[in-house]
């Protein structure tokens, strides 16, 4: 389920910087857009915290990806307040930095498993902790 | 691993990789806009090849007569059909049918006084771009010249006896002081919530200032001395300028269809009335004063090949006339209604060198604007001097009060329009009241881009965002070009005539859908 709501969440946050090329080469509703994908984007992110806490307790997975999580929610607050108020020169690299971190999280949540065997007779099967993962 | 890999998760993989590359050339897209800045219309019919027609220059007119201290002229705003793509007719509105109108050349401080006949269907009002005039002969908005014999057609006649509206049977005399530098002006349509596509088939014209100071310059003259006017246009399948608007006769519905609100781009670049012409120059200094006549169009102008020495334009002047002193510009964004005098030197190009100008801002056809070809080898006569006027800086000490303007989208008369202050113009409502005399900063901001125009007066760009101006702001400017979330302070002193003036963004479109508020100078 995590996986997912990362999936979601990352695909979300790379829309924005096109929403925003659009709105900057001329297209001014983007720019509402925009807004409104940022609200989608936060709901996300609160939505990925919690299901990072499930895969931490009880799933046992590792604990980082509860601090990445808010981390980003934090960031993508910040981030919305700084568009609402016409920061570009903040805008944009907060942007960078959000997108590298849903990157790195994407990566992380889809990479082959090394150490985990898979079961006999499939590809790709869960684990114990990629069950609420 | 591989194993370990499931034949969705390599693709999933795969379009990640994709989706992180295009997210990043997103993210650059961000701090460079491709600079359309509007909708593009696009022709219905094949385009020409580029570099195929000479450059057009407009013919200077000629007064009517004169007397001791005034030039006297007569312009009939007309339609009729010219070639501007090579075998096609297409019908345009034009000061005495041209398109560019015939150049006004006056002497500063000598009165050049033109009157408009109107044998146009539709009301005009005539705006002298850049000029120090009275208000009455400002052509304001709805300061309508009606057209000759049709005084009583409906949608405008409707307006009589509106407050703030006041007709012209047929003509009006629009008379110029000029009491002024030398400068590039322009003259141009300027009909309340018309001026975009009465523009757009075609009425603007150079009006140049000279004065002793300027020609005391030893800067190219004479057939070195050539007015670019720069817009786009789209054309129908029938030859006729392609243009959104909701009523094709001009007449009674206003604005355009919504996709083209921020503004009507065309596909077909034109200098001087004619597409992606060609000039044969020699190999000596010109100077070009470069006018942006599109409805919205922005326009990042550079030369390709670059001289092998030296910048590729060195400004003299800008839409208030020279600056103290040159500036280099290896590139140069120019707005809607903006204008910069430079001096370009092709003596650094071997004879038959072909160099275009090109737009930077623009991919295919619209990336291309013109060709110089240097055709012959001459002697200069001319050069730059390092000082070349003086004036008078004004400092923000001086000024007696700021105002602010905010522009911004917004609603007008219950749709989608663009607003001053949160308000859509209207000709009754004086937003400012500056005292004649008075120096004061006016502090624009901007939620998209919108070049920003000042009727009367002349300012200097202060600040931009907190900190200095642009090289590019140098000088005397009526209009200064504000991009996404700008805020830029201008300072002016208020000087010449008691009036209702207007402010608006110069982009077409948006001028139309109410960006315009009023100043009086009491």
């Amino acid at each position: 389920m995590l996986r997912s709501i990362i999936t979601v969440h990352a695909l979300a946050v790379s829309v924005q910087p096109m929403l925003a090329g659009q709105f900057l080469s001329g297209n001014f509703d983007m720019v509402e857009v925009h807004g409104v994908v940022a609200l989608l984007v936060t709901l996300l992110a609160l939505t990925q915290i919690l299901f990072a806490v499930l895969l931490w307790r009880p799933g046992r997975g590792p604990l980082w990806p509860v601090g990445a999580s808010l981390l980003v929610f934090l960031a993508e607050g910040l981030q919305t307040g700084v568009g609402y108020a016409r920061l570009l020169s903040l805008h944009v690299p907060l942007g960078v930095a959000i997108f590298g971190i849903m990157l790195l999280l994407l990566v992380w949540v889809w990479r082959p498993r090394l150490g985990v065997p898979p079961k006999a007779g499939t590809g790709s099967t869960p684990t114990t902790s990629a069950a609420t993962r | 691993m591989t194993r370990a890999m499931s034949p969705s998760r390599r693709g999933f993989l795969g379009l990640l990789g994709a989706a992180g590359a295009v997210g990043v050339a997103g993210l650059a897209g961000c701090g460079f806009p491709r600079g359309t800045l509007g909708e593009p219309l696009t022709s219905e019919l094949p385009l020409p090849r580029p570099f195929r027609v000479p450059l057009p220059v407009p013919r200077v007119a000629r007064p009517v007569r004169s007397d001791g201290d005034t030039d006297y002229y007569e312009i009939t705003q007309r339609e009729s059909e010219v070639e501007i793509l090579p075998g096609v007719r297409t019908a345009v509105w034009g000061y005495d049918g041209l398109f560019p109108g015939p150049t006004i050349e006056s002497r500063s401080g000598r009165r050049t006084v033109i009157r408009h006949r109107n044998e146009l269907p539709v009301p005009v009002a005539v705006h002298l771009h850049g000029g120090h005039t009275p208000p009455e002969h400002d052509g304001y908005p709805t300061d309508l010249v009606l057209p000759v014999g049709d005084a009583a057609r409906s949608g405008y006649a409707g307006h009589a006896g509106r407050a703030g509206w006041s007709f012209h049977r047929g003509a009006k005399e629009y008379a110029y002081p000029l009491e002024q530098r030398a400068a590039t002006l322009w003259y141009h349509d300027h009909r309340m919530d018309f001026t975009g596509p009465q523009m757009y088939r075609g009425l603007a014209g150079f009006h140049i200032v000279r004065d002793d100071e300027d020609d005391a310059l030893p800067l190219p003259k004479g057939d070195k001395d050539i007015p670019l006017m720069i817009c786009d246009r789209a054309f129908a399948a029938d030859g006729s300028l392609r243009y959104p608007a909701l009523d094709p006769s001009l007449r009674d519905e206003p604005g355009v269809r919504a996709a083209y609100m921020e503004g009507v781009l065309g596909d077909v670049v034109l200098v001087n009335g004619a597409p992606w012409p060609v000039l044969e120059v020699a190999n000596t200094r010109y100077r070009f004063r470069l006018l942006n006549a599109s409805n919205a169009r922005h326009y990042q102008l550079a030369l390709d090949p670059g001289p092998p020495e030296g910048a590729s334009f060195l400004q003299v002047g800008s839409d208030g006339g020279l600056l103290p002193a040159p500036v280099e510009h290896t590139a140069l964004r120019i707005a809607p209604a903006e204008r910069y005098d430079v001096v370009v030197d092709f003596s650094g190009y071997p004879v038959g060198s072909e160099i275009n100008l090109v737009n930077t801002l623009g991919s295919g056809g619209v990336g291309r604007v013109m060709r110089f070809r240097v055709a012959r080898r001459e002697r200069d006569e001319a050069s730059v001097p390092g000082r070349l006027s003086e004036y008078e800086p004004l400092r923000r000490s001086q000024a007696a009060r700021v105002r602010e303007f905010r522009f911004r989208r917004g609603t007008v008369h219950g749709m989608k329009g663009w607003t001053i202050n949160g308000k859509a113009f209207d000709p009754t409502r004086m937003d400012a009241r500056p005292s004649l005399g008075d120096v004061e900063i006016w502090r624009f901001t901007t939620d998209f881009h919108h070049p920003i125009h000042l009727h009367l007066v002349n300012f200097q760009v202060l600040s931009r965002n907190g900190g200095g101006p642009r090289e590019s702001d140098a000088g005397w400017k009526d209009t200064v070009d504000l991009e996404v979330y700008d805020e830029v302070e201008v300072i002016t002193r208020f000087t010449g005539y008691r009036g209702r003036y207007v402010l608006h963004c110069h982009n077409l479109e948006h001028e139309d859908m109410a960006m315009m508020a009023n100043f009086e100078t009491v």
